[in-house]
């Protein structure tokens, strides 16, 4: 089944960019380029998730967002900003978005926040006790993973970065999201912190299982899957 | 405070010791003028009743004059009046003293002896004022006026003018604390809202009285200022919100052109290019980024957002995140810090400082980091400290500079505006940044108000 998506943007280049690359992975994208109109295609008809820009003619994003939740409509939204002071971000966040993303973007980021906005809006999340991919299996009560049988000795912050690998299996996870998912923190670390906590990981998970499970996707980040 | 050289002090001073010198004035002029006053009626009384005696004398002989004098102390019942006749011939002829007292010349125009008067019961010495008089036969006369009432009734005024000395001391130190905490008051209310404005609450303005007085005008002033302030800061906002949304949008686009291009391109060479163009728009981005955050803490933007921020966690948890970098290079990251640090802050804001600092740690340190933090009076005190060649003195104000780097070569990677920010963050919290020397090595210590208030933390 294929996903459809809004995209409100008014920039003709990054609005093309976005529906091509959307396109390629297998979206449907209506496409608006004001508020009004992005509020009339959102109402009118159903779609999976909006990609709202904040700054638009005619209707500003965030009145976009205070409309469509007033109306009752409670699609998954992610706004892309120009505006990207932490300040920023917060008031985007608490005026009802359920991500947020400063421009200028890599696309593979906007593509990997997506798909895991998508995956939540599809169905409530039980509380996990395990999680597993492939020969890989990690117990959330007594904190412990295995790797085929064999324990495998993780520190606290090592553990936490597996198990959200482990929730987000699959996808794509980009930096910014483990800085955020795992620190709680979203701002830029120059030097790339992230990098060395994977490569750790990576050597207590992968050095001795048959096959590599955390995989390097370039340009984008990381992501844990039983396919490469 | 240096009391000595406060104004306040000082009119207070001057207040007080101008009351004091007028109320020592006003009791000195009383003082002298009833003294006087009351030696002037006795000595008047002893004149004219001299006067009396001797126009009887002259007119009528020694025997009417004695008469005169007996007579004028039988009609004295007060007994305040004192007389002496003597005749030529030393016999005493009337009055109520025995003898013509010792060390009385002839011709006294006011003396203040101490004497007993005849018939006076008990006997007993009273003071007295007297003038006497010698006539050309050798006739004597005496006359005088005990004064030793009057003179208890002016020991009575001056234990009277005493008391009221010391009655105005504490009223006239009363009266200079009073007009110095009026003074005070009003400067109070100026420096509550200079202060208010200073750490966020730009809306905040000094109350006029309305009396148009010097206050009031100093008030004027400093509120017409604070308007163009905040006028400034909106505006400060509009130009960096605006800057950002015009930069970035180019910038989002120039992104999006590039990695199509990536995409489709399968030429390795032109792929590095493309790769390296995005790399170096991120750079920009970040340099950008830097940029504006610098500017809008340095117009004071964001402080209206600041929550309780726990220090010792938040340097734990960058411990954490730099920990296994760090290691990697070789070097160890401590934390030294007490729990329940509290600062008002924004943990993004804050976390991005500390990031930048301990990134420049790693690249110009030695192989040891230690964040601390503690309490000191009403700050809190964080420090990022590294073993490394630090920076030397006459170098630290150019580092501080936005865009300095201090290694020419610049060989290292980074945007040169990680300490211009974090001391601009600094400045932003109502703190300051300071570069010291911790042998070896840097110490850059963010000295920031402690949060008082006991909210919880958030972080």
């Amino acid at each position: 089944m294929s996903y459809k998506l809004l995209l409100v943007e008014d920039d003709a280049t990054t609005a093309d960019y976005i529906v091509k690359g959307l396109v390629e992975e297998g979206f449907t994208v209506d496409r608006a380029d004001n508020g009004r109109d992005g509020l009339f295609l959102a109402t009118e008809a159903a779609h999976d998730a909006i990609i709202l820009d904040r700054m638009l003619p005619g209707m500003d994003g965030m009145a976009v967002l205070a409309a469509l939740r007033a109306a009752g409509i409670g699609t998954p939204v992610i706004i892309l900003s120009a505006l990207a002071t932490a300040d920023d971000r917060v008031k985007g966040l608490t005026g009802g978005s359920d991500d947020y993303l400063a421009k200028p973007f890599a696309f593979a980021e906007l593509l990997a926040r997506l798909r895991i906005m998508l995956r939540r809006g599809g169905g409530g999340q039980a509380p996990e006790t395990r999680l597993s991919c492939a020969d890989l299996e990690v117990d959330l009560l007594s904190r412990k993973a295995k790797r085929g049988g064999r324990a495998i000795d993780l520190q606290p912050r090592e553990f936490r970065l597996l198990d959200y690998l482990l929730r987000h299996q699959g996808e794509v996870v980009t930096r910014t999201m483990l800085l955020e998912g795992v620190w709680d923190y979203h701002f830029d670390p120059g030097t790339n912190v992230i990098d060395v906590h994977i490569s750790r990981l990576r050597r207590k998970i992968d050095e001795d299982g048959d096959r590599p499970l955390i995989h390097t996707v370039r340009g984008a980040g990381y992501r844990l899957s039983e396919q490469g | 405070m240096r009391w000595r050289h406060s104004v306040i002090w000082r009119f207070a001073a001057l207040v007080f010791l101008m009351q004091i010198a007028c109320v020592l004035l006003a009791l000195g002029a009383v003082h002298q003028f009833t003294s006087r006053s009351v030696d002037q009626a006795s000595r008047e009384v002893a004149v004219a009743l001299r006067d009396d005696i001797a126009a009887t004398y002259a007119a009528a002989g020694i025997d009417a004059a004695g008469a005169t004098v007996r007579a004028r102390i039988a009609g004295d019942p007060a007994g305040t009046s004192v007389m002496l006749l003597i005749g030529p011939d030393g016999r005493r002829i009337a009055g109520n003293l025995a003898a013509w007292p010792a060390g009385i010349g002839w011709a006294e125009s006011w003396r203040q002896i101490d004497l007993a008067r005849s018939g006076q019961k008990p006997r007993e010495l009273q003071t007295m004022g007297i003038v006497s008089t010698r006539f050309p036969d050798g006739t004597r006369l005496l006359t005088g006026h005990v004064v030793e009432n009057d003179l208890r009734f002016g020991g009575y005024l001056e234990a009277a003018l005493i008391g009221a000395v010391l009655l105005a001391i504490p009223l006239a130190g009363g009266a200079a604390l009073l007009s110095a905490a009026i003074i005070r008051g009003r400067l109070r209310s100026i420096i509550d809202t200079a202060d208010a404005v200073g750490t966020g609450d730009m809306q905040r303005r000094i109350l006029l009285s309305g009396s148009d007085d010097m206050f009031d005008a100093l008030g004027e002033e400093i509120n017409a200022m604070l308007d163009r302030i905040t006028a400034l800061v909106d505006e400060m906002r509009l130009v960096t919100d605006g800057l950002a949304h015009d930069l970035r949008s180019p910038l989002t686009r120039m992104r999006a052109v590039l990695d199509n291009a990536l995409r489709q391109s399968r030429d390795e060479e032109a792929i590095a290019a493309l790769a390296k163009a995005l790399d170096e728009g991120d750079t920009l981005l970040r340099m950008l980024d830097a940029a504006l955050l610098i500017s809008r803490a340095e117009a004071g933007i964001g402080r209206d957002n600041f929550v309780a921020v726990d220090v010792a966690a938040l340097l734990r948890d960058f411990q954490d995140m730099y920990g296994a970098l760090a290691e990697d290079r070789g070097v160890t990251i401590r934390v030294d810090a007490a729990d329940g640090l509290l600062i008002r802050s924004h943990r993004e804001i804050f976390g991005q400082v500390l990031s930048n600092l301990i990134d420049n740690a790693l690249k110009y340190g030695g192989d040891m980091i230690t964040l601390s933090a503690w309490r000191d009076g009403d700050a809190v005190c964080v420090t990022v400290t590294d073993n490394g060649p630090g920076i030397a003195e006459e170098r630290r104000i150019e580092a501080l500079r936005r865009f300095a780097r201090l290694d020419a070569s610049r060989h290292i990677a980074g945007a040169g505006l990680g300490l211009s920010l974090a001391a601009a963050v600094a400045h932003l919290h109502g703190g300051t940044l300071t570069l010291g020397d911790a042998a070896p090595g840097l110490r850059v210590t963010l000295t920031l108000p402690a949060d008082t208030a006991q909210s919880p933390p958030l972080a």
